[in-house]
């Protein structure tokens, strides 16, 4: 489906967005692309859909070079999220939007019919399914430009679905929307994928969101891959750590000789990332409720969120390996 | 080929029935081109009362002169209008949601951005005066003539066009390229309005050879009307307007794609 070999793209002013990342994607599957902002992603998703030529390296998107492909892009649809607001309004300006401003939702899908070659009855068969869906019916008439961001949403995602690509790219979707359209879109998402059928790839600061749906994670960090591969073995490989929360009046006490894998002090908030089997949370607790004046104690594992929280920080000090 | 006039249809439909959404509005922005650009007229109109004649055109000459400019604008706003504005599609990232699509990417520039109104408004305008000047000015209309004013109409379209698709494809490089339109097409426009040997050589070599305005009307129109002052410049320039119009526009096609291949390389 998707193969990337030594993939690297180096910008003319010398920026290596995307770094020697070979990467395989099969028909079917759904992966979460992370990674902080200037981290190479927009830059991959743009190699993969033909945008960017690669500096080198081999890439092949349904056994095509995307790079040159000109009838084909049927198989691929992009919904990016991304939006400007400017403090009152928002503005879908990136115009990667699928949904022209100007046009009403119903002349929009029509035009989307067009273009991607919908044949007539199977075009009404899925707006039948997919304005319910999406709870959309009503915005039909709207101009798209009228709509409330979680609508417009709806409606970019319900575009996109209406010429079912091969090919699903989800840049950022549920940034700035309502809980419930967000919730809408998951369980689309979530179904499509159940389908096997389309090969999903979604970026997002939404980790909760992304374990919801997909099944890898693909973690990119300065143009380079460091991590591929299941939630939950990013869980237990990278950080399979307990993660132990504590609130002091006063100073935290030192730790001293415990083995600990890492911590953070924050103002009076003890943070303390560790290892179950090699010290156990009885004897940390009991040690730091003895010598220092707790409020409050909380024991959880991290959530995806916070271990890539920490991912992120890692690499920011540097971590290259 | 079906296929891409059913496109085209399409996003005609789909135009309209927007801009009909707000029929009054539409109403007045037709009208509101149609009036701007018929003051212009008028006023040079009235100031050809006092002369009579631009070197050695009347006005009737000189209308049928201005009405090659306006019909082939009027045709040139439906097909290459996207590329007018190209510079903003750039700018604000549409451009990459053209490329992502199944379609040639110049068949959706060239279908979708259609003004028709504006379009309406110059379009009328220039049969206008084309009705008025045609039987005033002496010409013996027959088959072949009107083969050869339907053929200069699309060579002028197809010039404008090759222009444009030299600024879109400068976009790539520059962002900003609204100046150079102001000076490379709005300017010349305003010079190709009058007879092109009343202007120094200097005017004269750009409308020529940079940006060929003069094969939009000034030759055609020598063509129908034979005027002494033709007589400055080789005969055949008044038959070439076809070649050029082609030639400019796979020049400019060329450019186009090679620039293409730049932006995918540099990025945005």
């Amino acid at each position: 489906m998707i193969v990337m070999k030594n993939l690297t793209k180096i910008f003319p002013s010398g920026i290596k967005a995307v770094n020697d990342i070979s990467l395989h994607i099969a028909k079917g599957e759904a992966v979460g692309l992370i990674g902080a902002n200037g981290a190479g992603k927009t830059t991959l998703i743009k190699l993969i859909c033909g945008l960017y030529l690669p500096t080198s390296g081999y890439i092949r998107v349904f056994d095509e070079n995307p790079f040159g492909r000109k009838t084909k892009a049927s198989n691929i649809g992009m919904v990016t999220g991304q939006v400007i607001t400017d403090g009152y309004n928002y503005h879908f300006g990136h115009g990667s939007s699928l949904l022209q401003d100007d046009l009403s939702l119903e002349l929009n899908m029509e035009l989307i019919k067009n273009i991607y070659r919908i044949p007539a009855d199977l075009y009404k068969q899925r707006m039948k399914t997919l304005l319910p869906q999406f709870d959309l019916q009503e915005q039909l008439p709207y101009r798209v430009s009228q709509l409330s961001l979680g609508q417009r949403m709806k409606a970019e995602v319900a575009a996109v679905l209406l010429f079912q690509p091969d090919l699903l790219i989800l840049d950022e979707p549920f940034i700035g929307i309502d809980v419930v359209a967000k919730e809408t879109i998951r369980r689309i998402l979530q179904e499509t994928v159940s389908k096997r059928e389309t090969t999903v790839i979604l970026t997002t600061h939404n980790v909760e969101e992304l374990e919801k749906i997909c099944d890898r994670v693909v973690f990119i960090e300065s143009g380079r891959l460091v991590y591929n591969g299941s939630f939950d073995r990013l869980k237990q490989s990278h950080i399979g750590l307990n993660c132990m929360r504590l609130q002091f009046q006063g100073t935290p006490p030192d730790l001293q000789d415990f083995p600990i894998e890492r911590y953070r002090i924050d103002n009076h908030t003890l943070m303390l990332y560790y290892d179950n089997s090699v010290v156990s949370s009885k004897d940390i607790s009991s040690y730091l409720l003895s010598h220092g004046k707790v409020s409050d104690i909380l024991i959880q594992k991290p959530t995806v969120e916070e271990i890539i929280r920490e991912l992120y920080k890692e690499g920011n000090h540097g971590n290259d390996n | 080929m079906k296929d891409i006039i059913s496109l085209f249809f399409a996003y005609a439909r789909t135009g309209l029935k927007t801009r009909f959404q707000y029929k009054l509005d539409s109403v007045i922005s037709t009208f509101a081109v149609f009036f701007r650009e018929a003051a212009g007229i008028i006023a040079m109109y009235l100031a050809l009362l006092k002369f009579d004649t631009i070197n050695n055109w009347n006005i009737d000459e000189l209308l049928f002169l201005f009405s090659l400019i306006f019909i082939t604008y009027g045709i040139f706003i439906v097909f290459f209008m996207a590329l007018r504005d190209f510079s903003d599609w750039i700018k604000h990232g549409v451009f990459d949601r053209v490329m992502l699509r199944p379609r040639g990417l110049l068949t959706q520039l060239v279908l979708c951005g259609a003004d028709w109104l504006a379009a309406f408004g110059h379009g009328t305008l220039g049969i206008i005066l084309f009705i008025i000047s045609a039987n005033r000015v002496g010409i013996e209309w027959n088959f072949g003539m009107a083969v050869y004013y339907i053929v200069v109409v699309i060579s002028g379209v197809l010039i404008q066009g090759a222009v444009f698709l030299f600024f879109s494809a400068i976009s790539f490089y520059v962002v900003e390229t609204n100046s150079l339109k102001e000076i490379f097409y709005w300017n010349m426009r305003k010079f190709a309005i009058y007879p092109l040997s009343i202007y120094n050589k200097f005017i004269q070599s750009i409308l020529i050879f940079v940006v060929p305005f003069a094969f939009v009307n000034y030759f055609p129109a020598q063509f129908f009307l034979r005027k002494a002052d033709m007589a400055a410049y080789p005969e055949w320039m008044m038959y070439i307007s076809p070649i050029v119009g082609v030639g400019l526009y796979a020049l400019a096609y060329a450019f186009w794609r090679f620039s293409l291949r730049y932006y995918k390389s540099a990025g945005n």
